[in-house]
């Protein structure tokens, strides 16, 4: 199937879920000396060292480094999957280190969206039902349902809503993984490597969709890739190197 | 298995070597594969253990309880003692057999007086110092020798009479017994006084045998203790004034010679072994039997014999006149007086004036011959005549002693014309005639007389006394030998002698010496020519017959097969879930062997050599457990499940062919499974082997189009199973039973994977506990293949544990006449036959019982059984029985009717009155018989209609035919048959020694205390009948519960599969889960989702096994008589789902500790 085509199909969606869905305000990160490091085989491997960052709500930033440099630790730490060992992490001015638990996990479902460079979607259910999962984490969310279905149509999935994992293909996938994240209107979307497993087309689609949907649902998105091209596209871009982050010349 | 040794493994060492890698490398799940194997192998080869304990203990125990006895030759009344020594003394006798011992082996009760302890059903055993030798390695226990100043015998009591008793060394016991009568006590002759039906014995107590060797002596085949108690022999003979004579012989040698034993038995036989005696007198030789009457195959055999070799014979059939009167013409009564008191009367051949003169023959007072009589006529001698006054051409009325059908005495009369008066000599005046009544013949004047009969002696006048002084118990009166017989005749015979004369008078040593050679013929022929059995005495080869019956009644292989049979399917279905786990790990594996281009065959042949290595191993250990499992099977049979079987006697025996027999069997089960799954596995394309995927679409949708039509078919199945199992009587209805739990279970489960394979179509929108549960069932339809098999373990779990729990019996309405104790309260037991009637005053009376007490038990109902000795043939006896006891139903039994029946022969009548089945015999001579169906069905393996064959007290052959088949009665433990049927058959079996007892209600334990009470002497014993009823339901029970403990054991294996399926899908789908953490589910709602859906299979299982349990066991919860535990069942059932929802602890454990994000990120 070609992505080009749903690409192009996409806009008239996104203007659509743009008229129905107010912007998303907020998403300030602030992150001060952060460290990092594993123990891999024995040995002890620091993947964050000092690192800073600070992006302003409603900011777009890619992050580029080499492999294994702490692109996707730095995600999940932003998304508070994981716990810096050292430094603070602010959202919006909520220290991520005061939060437990359920208050984790609900601010992890309200503030924060994930898109993965393999889609992780669950292979039971339909594309509609994915996207609706978020939804299902903490109960008392009203008219999802048709959120889902207006962000399915804005990636231009509104006619594949019962169709498995399985059933579609790799860049639809992942248009469904970027709906999924956006269903809790998320105030930081992060993405790791969201195009690495497509193809070039396919990819800069996605690209586009990313950037489109940014633009209509508000929010601060950061985006970890090998991708020059797509981290071009972007208005910053942050280097994550020995485990500092330093804007890309 | 790996797919970089492909290249290398052209050689058989690398395979060998890349094969252990494999194994090792994926070695916690081919650790579980080979745990179930081991399992499924030690489960069927112990099943075969149990089996082979149980036959191999009940052989061991009838080695134990007959030590070196091979033959016992029994008889029902006595032989002499000597008959041990002349066996012995026989040619050859020493070549084929060892020792022959005499015994006297007699049944009865024991109490201690001083306690008034006492126990029922005991043996008594009269042994000689010989018996000791019969028990090698026992010979120093029997010491019976008096010791100085012990002034009772000495008596040896095995370990259970003394415990039951609470007696020690020294303590005095009083034994209570049958006393012998060689009269038949249910004839006129014979004595039914209490006072000389039991004989008791006092003895000290020298020694106490363990319940080992001797100790648990006896001849029928039962596996619990036995009470014994062993007294010397000569002892006993003197008690019970039978001294010399012995009722068994114990022989020891050549097991299978039984055949030629009898031989030897019938050479070394004399008349006296067949209960008959010989008085020569001058040319006569008159031949008369120990019993007072000739039993009918004697006489056909002696009358035969006196035909062949041209004896002259006579006939004759003495019996006792009460009065005789001379009958009024005119009024036609008989006058009150004169009157003839207790006069003998003979039957000869009716054609007097033929009857040769050797015997001396009647004449009339003119000298002439006596004319022929017929059955109208009677001739008085003349001192009768004279004391009547009565002439030729009189009427006499002669009124004598009837003995009715409940051995009741009736007073009967006959009129008869008196043909003649017959002088007082020779025969009219020979008392050789009368043979020897007890308590008459031995009188010195007839005022002394004290027969087991009523007398009014007051009737008696000095002329009675001095004829009987002078002719003592000479006939004065004599009539045609038909109507002799037909009068007085009955079961036992109707000649009381027959006197044989050579044909040819003298013979060379004179007359006497000729009537010699009569009683020398006689002697030389009859052991020849008549088999010892017709006078009672058979010859048992106990020890072959036995370890026969060591093979058991029930298959207890089958049995506990059958138990096991869930938890061989369960095993079986583990084998298949682990394997299927491990192979669908290693789906890209085989995928890129496949796409290597490695041929399908041999990709397959890897993973069966495998499979077989990892099935060989689980086989091996298997066995070890199969003897682990087969010892704690005989622990449970010996302790907690001792019901089943009564006794503790149960050891391991191990048969080779059981352990090869099985393992081959478990592996050939567990290679079908591991074949079908490496077939299913290996069919897939290599590219959905290397997407990851383990079922193609194509596979997929067959399985939903094969789910759909076996749940139709089954559907289908079940429906027609419902509606027969309603159609089949209860007892037949186990096969419908187990295709319809079958049915619904399939159908269930085929439902259930049309469901999960259609997947979740409806959108969850809940994050509450409702959305849980639909990703529960969304989640478990991921692989439905496991889920499946997982719902499938726990549902046929839990389909034994409910169909077994709701199969409980309902007790406590055995007041109803239609329930299985017919209506009665109580069932008793005698050691002695009570022989007096219960139901009347003049009995109880008889028996000793004060007027209060005879008032109390008039209350009652009281029916008293004839028994015959046997097998018990209900589930408590675990040796297949051969010989059935018997109990006869009197016609008043029969008229009250009650109980229920299973089955009933398809007769005119059955079903209005089946008791009435049992009169009378079938038209091929076959005897009507009842039996319980349970015990017809399982132990006697027999059925309606089908014969079931005894020897009679003659050993002949009897053919009981089965007309009604009784449902869940008090008579498991035996046949029923009509008592008038068999009194023929077993004459010598008088007096009631059984009762069935209806009583007023509340009175039940006062009635059964005055009872055992007032008959202690005769070992009377009663329960109540829902205690005998409860006894072998306690068997059933025992089963039941061996059923529902295996069907737990198999729970326990479902529930373990279930973790460890849910554990392994939890890793599968840890992505998924680190996904679902990263859209915002706390780690603790993603355990609970794990939880919700091992909840669900479990859930699904209990419901489903649970559901077809109830509907397939609906026909018996609908019969009225199902007792269901349903609190207890439910408790069990909500136990499972815990205790698998905690099984699956681990599982959500592992979901809450998991390191997801690695598999975020692909590690």
């Amino acid at each position: 199937m070609s992505e080009t085509g749903a690409g192009g199909a996409a806009a008239p969606h996104a203007a659509a879920a743009g008229q129905s869905t107010s912007r998303q305000e907020g998403g300030a990160v602030r992150a001060r000396s952060l460290d990092k490091s594993y123990r891999l085989g024995g040995e002890e491997v620091v993947v964050l060292r000092g690192a800073d960052l600070d992006l302003a709500a409603g900011e777009a930033v890619a992050v580029i480094g080499p492999s294994g440099s702490g692109k996707s630790t730095l995600l999940h730490i932003l998304g508070t999957l994981e716990r810096p060992d050292a430094g603070s992490v602010e959202i919006d001015g909520v220290d991520l280190s005061s939060l437990e638990g359920e208050r984790l996990s609900r601010f992890r479902s309200d503030r924060v969206g994930f898109v993965f460079q393999d889609h992780h979607l669950l292979p039971q259910y339909g594309v509609l039902q994915n996207v609706l999962m978020p939804t299902l984490a903490h109960p008392g969310a009203v008219g999802t349902r048709q959120r889902a279905e207006q962000l399915l149509g804005a990636v231009g999935l509104a006619h594949r809503l019962d169709h498995r994992p399985a059933q579609l293909s790799g860049g639809e996938r992942q248009r469904a993984a970027i709906a999924r994240a956006l269903i809790n209107r998320p105030s930081l979307l992060l993405c790791d490597e969201p195009t690495g497993n497509l193809d070039g087309a396919t990819a800069d689609v996605v690209g586009d969709l990313l950037f489109e949907l940014h633009r209509r649902e508000g929010g601060t998105m950061v985006v970890v890739t090998h991708s020059l091209d797509l981290a071009g596209r972007f208005p910053r871009t942050l280097r994550l190197d020995k485990g500092q982050l330093r804007e890309a010349s | 298995m790996s797919a970089a040794g492909e290249g290398t493994g052209g050689e058989t060492g690398s395979r060998g070597g890349l094969l252990l890698e494999s194994l090792l490398h994926f070695w916690r799940i081919n650790l579980a594969i080979v745990a179930a194997v081991a399992v499924c192998t030690a489960v069927l080869v112990g099943a075969l253990l149990v089996g082979d304990s149980m036959r191999g203990s009940l052989r061991a125990l009838t080695l134990e309880r007959l030590g070196d006895i091979d033959h016992v030759v029994v008889a029902e009344s006595f032989l002499r003692q000597d008959l041990a020594e002349e066996l012995e003394e026989q040619d050859g006798f020493g070549e084929r057999f060892a020792d022959v011992v005499p015994a006297l082996l007699l049944q009865g009760s024991v109490s201690v007086p001083q306690s008034g302890r006492r126990a029922a059903q005991v043996g008594i055993q009269g042994i000689d110092d010989d018996f000791a030798s019969l028990f090698p390695g026992y010979e120093d226990r029997f010491d019976l020798e008096r010791v100085d100043g012990q002034l009772f015998g000495s008596a040896l009591v095995n370990a259970t009479l003394a415990r039951e008793l609470a007696a020690e060394v020294g303590d005095e016991l009083l034994i209570a017994l049958q006393r012998p009568s060689d009269v038949p006590r249910e004839s006129l002759m014979g004595s039914t006084d209490p006072a000389d039906v039991v004989q008791t014995m006092r003895v000290v107590v020298r020694g106490v045998l363990e319940d080992r060797g001797p100790g648990r002596f006896g001849l029928l085949p039962h596996q619990t203790l036995p009470s014994n108690v062993f007294v010397p022999l000569r002892d006993l003979q003197r008690s019970l004034d039978q001294r010399a004579r012995v009722n068994a012989l114990l022989v020891s040698g050549a097991p299978e010679a039984a055949g030629e034993l009898a031989e030897r038995l019938a050479q070394a036989a004399q008349l006296e072994d067949y209960g008959l005696e010989v008085a020569v007198d001058e040319e006569v030789a008159r031949v008369t039997a120990r019993e007072v009457v000739l039993r009918p195959p004697l006489e056909e055999y002696l009358l035969a014999v006196a035909e062949e070799e041209g004896w002259r014979r006579l006939p004759v059939s003495t019996y006792l006149a009460n009065q005789v009167r001379i009958v009024d013409p005119a009024a036609d009564r008989s006058l009150p007086r004169p009157l003839l008191p207790y006069s003998t009367i003979a039957a000869l051949p009716g054609d007097l004036p033929s009857l040769p003169d050797v015997f001396g023959g009647l004449r009339l007072l003119d000298g002439s011959p006596a004319p022929a009589l017929d059955e109208e006529q009677v001739l008085l001698n003349a001192w009768a005549a004279e004391d009547l006054g009565a002439v030729p051409g009189d009427r006499l009325e002669i009124e004598y002693w009837e003995v009715g059908d409940s051995e009741e005495l009736r007073a009967r009369t006959v009129r008869l014309e008196l043909a003649g008066i017959v002088a007082l000599d020779s025969l009219g005046a020979a008392a050789e005639l009368t043979p020897e009544f007890p308590g008459v013949s031995d009188a010195d004047d007839m005022s002394e007389w004290d027969p087991t009969f009523p007398v009014d002696l007051s009737l008696i006048e000095q002329r009675d006394e001095d004829y009987w002084d002078l002719y003592r118990g000479a006939p004065k009166i004599f009539v045609a030998e038909a109507l002799g017989r037909r009068l007085w005749g009955n079961r036992f015979g109707e000649l009381s002698a027959l006197w044989l004369a050579p044909a040819g008078g003298a013979g060379d040593n004179g007359r006497e010496a000729s009537a010699r050679q009569v009683e020398a013929r006689l002697g030389e022929r009859l052991p020849a020519e008549l088999p010892l059995a017709r006078a009672g005495v058979s010859v048992r080869g106990v020890k072959s017959s036995g370890l026969e019956a060591a093979r058991g009644a029930t298959d207890f292989a089958g049995l506990f097969i059958g138990f096991s049979l869930f938890l061989i399917v369960a095993s079986a279905l583990l084998v298949a879930l682990f394997f299927r786990l491990g192979t669908e790990r290693r789906g890209r594996e085989i995928g890129a062997l496949l796409a290597y281009g490695t041929p399908l065959p041999t990709v397959r042949r890897r993973l069966l050599v495998e499979a077989l290595v990892l099935s060989l191993i689980g086989v091996a250990i298997g066995l070890g457990l199969a003897l682990a499992y087969a010892a704690l099977m005989m622990w449970g049979l010996g302790t907690v499940w001792v019901g089943a079987i009564g006794a503790r006697f149960l050891e391991l025996h191990v048969a080779p062919l059981s352990l090869f027999g099985g393992a081959l069997g478990a592996l050939a089960l567990v290679s079908v499974v591991l074949w079908r799954t490496v077939r299913q596995l290996a069919g897939l394309a290599p590219v959905s082997l290397l997407r990851g995927e383990v079922t193609s679409d194509a596979e997929v949708l067959r399985e939903a189009r094969w789910s759909r039509r076996v749940f139709w078919l089954s559907a289908l199945a079940a429906l027609g199973l419902l509606a027969l199992s309603f159609a089949v009587p209860e007892g037949s209805a186990g096969p419908v039973f187990v295709g319809l739990g079958a049915a619904l279970l399939v159908c269930g489960l085929a439902a259930l994977a049309v469901r999960l394979r259609r997947g979740e179509r409806q959108l969850i929108t809940d994050g509450g506990p409702g959305g849980l549960v639909r990703m529960a069932l969304a989640n478990v339809g991921l692989v439905p293949g496991r889920s499946l098999l997982s719902v499938a373990l726990v549902a046929s779990a839990t389909f034994v544990i409910v169909a077994v729990g709701a199969y409980g019996h309902r007790f406590g309405h055995e007041d109803e006449r239609d329930s299985g104790a017919g209506g009665f309260d109580l069932r008793a037991t005698a050691d002695v036959p009570v022989y007096e009637d219960l139901t009347s005053a003049d009995g109880r009376f008889d028996l000793g019982f004060s007027q209060e007490q005879s008032e109390l038990l008039a209350g009652a109902e009281i029916y008293g059984l004839r028994v015959v000795p046997g097998d018990d043939v209900s589930c408590l006896n675990l040796y297949q029985p051969t010989s059935p006891r018997l109990l006869g139903i009197s016609p008043e039994l029969r008229q009250r009717g009650g109980f229920s029946f299973q089955q009933l022969v398809d007769l005119p009548g059955a079903e209005e009155d089946p008791w009435s089945l049992l009169e009378g015999r079938l038209e091929d001579g076959a005897i009507p018989a009842f039996g319980d169906f349970n015990s017809v069905m399982w132990i006697l393996k027999s059925g309606l209609g089908q014969d079931v064959v005894i020897e009679n007290e003659r050993g002949e052959p009897l053919r009981l035919r089965l007309v009604g088949l009784l449902r869940r009665s008090i008579f498991q433990s035996e046949l029923l048959v009509a008592e008038e049927i068999l009194a023929e058959e077993f004459p010598s079996r008088g007096g009631a020694r059984d009762f069935l007892l209806d009583v007023a209600p509340g009175q039940a334990e006062k009635v059964a205390a005055t009872l055992e009470q007032g008959l202690e002497r005769f070992g009377f014993d009663s329960r109540s009948t829902t205690q005998v009823l409860e006894s072998f339901q306690a068997v059933e029970n025992t089963y039941l519960s061996t059923f529902q403990v295996l069907g737990g054991l198999g729970l326990l294996l479902g529930t373990l599969g279930l973790a460890v399926v849910l554990l392994r899908g939890v890793l599968e789908r840890s992505a998924e889960l680190a996904t679902l953490q990263a859209v915002g589910f706390a780690r603790r709602k993603l355990g609970w989702t794990v939880l919700a859906e091992n909840a669900v299979l479990l859930l699904l299982g209990v419901l489903l096994g649970a559901t077809a349990a109830l509907v397939a066991v609906a026909p018996h919860l609908l019969g009225g008589q199902a007792l269901v535990p349903w609190a207890s069942l439910a408790l069990t059932l909500v136990a499972v789902v815990a205790v698998g929802t905690l099984a699956s602890a681990a599982a959500v454990r592992h979901v809450v500790r998991l390191p997801l994000l690695g598999a975020l990120r692909g590690d």
